[in-house]
């Protein structure tokens, strides 16, 4: 018996046990943690997580508008289309070269940048969070 | 010294959760506010409530694509900082339903995920100052990021934009080109003229 201290003190000192009150701590911790996750919601991690969960399909918040112009047509019924896209315009104008991050189109502009360095700080934050955690318990 | 590293990166994980956190918070507010001015500048007339030239972050548009669930208030601007909020409109291109070739770019982790799923013949829906417009997917390519892929049209074109694989982590070495083109040879179909609605 350690001359002023707990139990929990003396086994903290002779076998590394951490005290009770550590451990709630810990687990207050934990708790929050894993409730701060779960507030993310489940559309958010789907959205941001995309190799592995697929977003829930939205289609009832269409307005009835737009379900009525939807169509989908076969390849055949395609034929009499022009297929103009923006490719085939390239002999009508002057081409620029065009550098990814502009911000304002001009006649041969590469497709904007769309990519978003957020889903990798989350993907960051649950791994150091994870590590963080087993190196406590450890 | 090891529980101390560990409340350490617990502190740095949480730090970063919570950096994340407030980007989607403050992306789903200016959202909700995009929406709303749209929703507003919508309900009258177009032609009469519509400012003469977009300001970055001003809604620009909607648009629909019911067969994959896809119902978005597109703002002015591809700037990083704009694309968090919505999908935007290229600044310089058409608007869409204007002649040319209007251009609208997404996060392929957001709002444009489902457009994965747009294949030929599906219907794209878009209301602008330029009215409701019903267009049909005619192209659906894929090209190397940083090639030179979008250019000028005579006829009125839409053009959507996002990164490519849609499921990838990390910086995506590709981008996803879908065009569509005018419903009806060109002619607005009847619907065009229905009023307009805001979910």
């Amino acid at each position: 018996m350690i001359p002023g201290g707990t139990e929990n003190a003396r086994l903290v000192v002779q076998f590394g046990i951490p005290s009770i009150r550590w451990r709630r701590l810990v687990t207050i911790v934990r708790t929050a943690v894993f409730a701060f996750a779960l507030s993310f919601g489940a559309s958010t991690l789907a959205a941001q997580f995309p190799a592995a969960v697929i977003p829930p399909d939205s289609l009832a918040r269409l307005d009835s508008a737009a379900r009525r112009d939807s169509i989908r047509l076969s390849g055949g019924e395609l034929q009499d289309w022009r297929l103009a896209d923006s490719l085939t315009a390239v002999a009508t104008g002057e081409v620029v070269r065009a550098d990814e991050d502009s911000v304002s189109f001009q006649n041969g502009s590469p497709a904007p940048y769309t990519g978003s360095g957020v889903p990798m700080f989350a993907i960051a934050g649950v791994g150091a969070l994870l590590a963080g955690v087993a190196l406590i318990r450890r | 010294m090891r529980r101390f590293l560990g409340l350490l990166l617990c502190g740095a994980g949480a730090a970063l959760l919570l950096a994340v956190g407030f980007d989607y918070a403050r992306a789903a507010y200016a959202r909700k506010h995009a929406a709303e001015v749209w929703k507003q500048e919508s309900s009258g007339s177009l032609a009469s409530h519509w400012p003469d030239s977009l300001k970055k972050g001003d809604p620009a548009g909607r648009i629909t694509i019911p067969a994959v669930g896809l119902d978005e208030v597109v703002i002015e601007g591809v700037d990083p900082a704009d694309l968090d909020i919505a999908p935007g409109h290229f600044p310089g291109s058409a608007l869409p339903g204007e002649a040319g070739n209007a251009i609208i770019s997404a996060h392929r982790d957001r709002q444009f995920h489902a457009l994965q799923h747009v294949v030929l013949g599906d219907t794209v829906i878009t209301q602008s100052r330029a009215g409701r417009v019903t267009w049909i997917v005619v192209s659906r390519r894929i090209v190397e990021r940083g090639t030179p892929a979008l250019f000028a049209t005579k006829d009125p074109t839409l053009t959507l934009t996002t990164c490519w694989p849609i499921r990838y982590v990390g910086p995506a070495p590709d981008r996803l080109l879908i065009t569509a083109k005018l419903a009806g040879s060109g002619d607005r179909p009847a619907s065009a003229r229905s009023s307009l609605s805001v979910r």
